[in-house]
């Protein structure tokens, strides 16, 4: 509670700075979020010089709604909801899918696609040396790559950026049961498409 | 132990909250060889997530964001004066306009009937309602272009 508040403070601290017109102060925030906007940009925009547009379309917009901001959470996830909203955006205007549709109608069917049925235990009782493989770590990479971007931002906002479910919640708008449900999902498809590479004997 | 092997969400829950999990859960798992598996490849897998590079922009953000921002004080400031110069030049051109013609426009008025009087005004003010949106879509137009191209 204690660490919340320190943040809420320091958010507040900085917002106002930029408020009052010391706009250096705003560099303090790019500085502070920019791992976290990167993060979103990276799993959701394929192409370079669309993530630089974005990446500074971001801050433009969130320097410019500064005043809006109420410290109802705290300023890297309101600046995480702005990235995430502007590459929603920037994928319904170029048609890409946010959600890999036919990945979804495969894996809603609860526990009737579990291919652990069929392929059980796929690395051979030899799972803890791939723990540190570099081979196996870039394996996984491509493989969080070809997973639909809401699922990689998911993945990657928990695990990587350690955010709750509640936060991760605010930052895609989303219901927190509905991150949860979605998290579990991603990282199933996540298991299905590293288990199909190594049962191909493509390592 | 129960003979049934555990759902994927119930393994996932083990993996990553096993402090949260049901003394049944972590009971079949102890004991189950095919769920201690499945949880071992998760566990593989949230690692090798969490070891995953983070990624970065390979240009300097904070630079480029700063070069197109305008602190809010100094737009304020450019609209007041926009606005209170707007103002000024109408009231001038008003009074000006009034103290040359003043009394003709009176003695006009009086003998040109009302009904055009009116019908004169009403043009008049839509007009200038119009000359003043269009000038203030445009005033919008080049600043939105000065900040962002």
């Amino acid at each position: 509670m204690d660490h919340k508040e320190d943040h809420i403070r320091s958010d507040q601290f900085v917002v106002e700075k930029v408020l009052r017109g010391d706009t250096k102060a705003f560099s303090v925030i790019i500085k502070k979020t920019e791992g976290l906007v990167a993060q979103i940009v990276f799993k959701m925009i394929p192409n370079r010089e669309d993530r630089k547009d974005i990446a500074q379309d971001v801050y433009v917009k969130a320097f410019q709604k500064l005043a809006s901001f109420k410290f109802e959470s705290k300023l890297s996830t309101w600046i995480g909801q702005i990235t995430y909203n502007t590459c929603v955006n920037f994928l319904e205007k170029k048609k890409l899918p946010l959600v890999d549709t036919t990945t979804f109608a495969q894996d809603t069917d609860g526990e009737t696609t579990d291919r652990w049925n069929n392929q059980l235990n796929p690395f051979d009782n030899d799972i803890e040396k791939h723990l540190f493989d570099k081979e196996f770590s870039q394996i996984l990479a491509i493989e969080i790559d070809r997973l639909s971007p809401l699922y990689k931002t998911l993945i990657t906002l928990y695990h990587t950026e350690e955010l709750s479910c509640a936060e991760i919640a605010q930052v895609v708008q989303l219901p927190e049961g509905t991150v949860k449900s979605y998290l579990f999902r991603a990282r199933r498809t996540l298991r299905d498409q590293v288990i199909r590479i190594y049962t191909k004997g493509t390592i | 132990m129960s003979k049934t092997h555990l759902l994927d969400s119930e393994i996932q829950q083990y993996v990553l909250h096993q402090s949260m999990c049901s003394g049944y859960l972590i009971e079949h798992i102890t004991h189950c060889e095919d769920c201690q598996q499945k949880a071992q490849l998760y566990r593989v897998l949230v690692e090798g997530i969490n070891q995953q590079v983070r990624p970065g922009f390979d240009f300097n953000l904070s630079d480029l964001v700063m070069t197109q921002l305008q602190p809010a004080s100094t737009k304020k400031v450019v609209y007041n004066t926009f606005i209170i110069s707007l103002i000024t030049v109408a009231i001038s051109l008003g009074s000006s306009v009034f103290y040359l013609i003043g009394s003709d426009l009176i003695s006009l008025v009086s003998i040109i009937k009302p009904m055009l009087a009116y019908l004169l005004y009403t043009i008049a003010s839509c007009l200038f309602l119009f000359l003043l949106l269009a000038m203030y879509i445009e005033f919008q137009r080049k600043m939105k272009t000065l900040n962002f191209s």
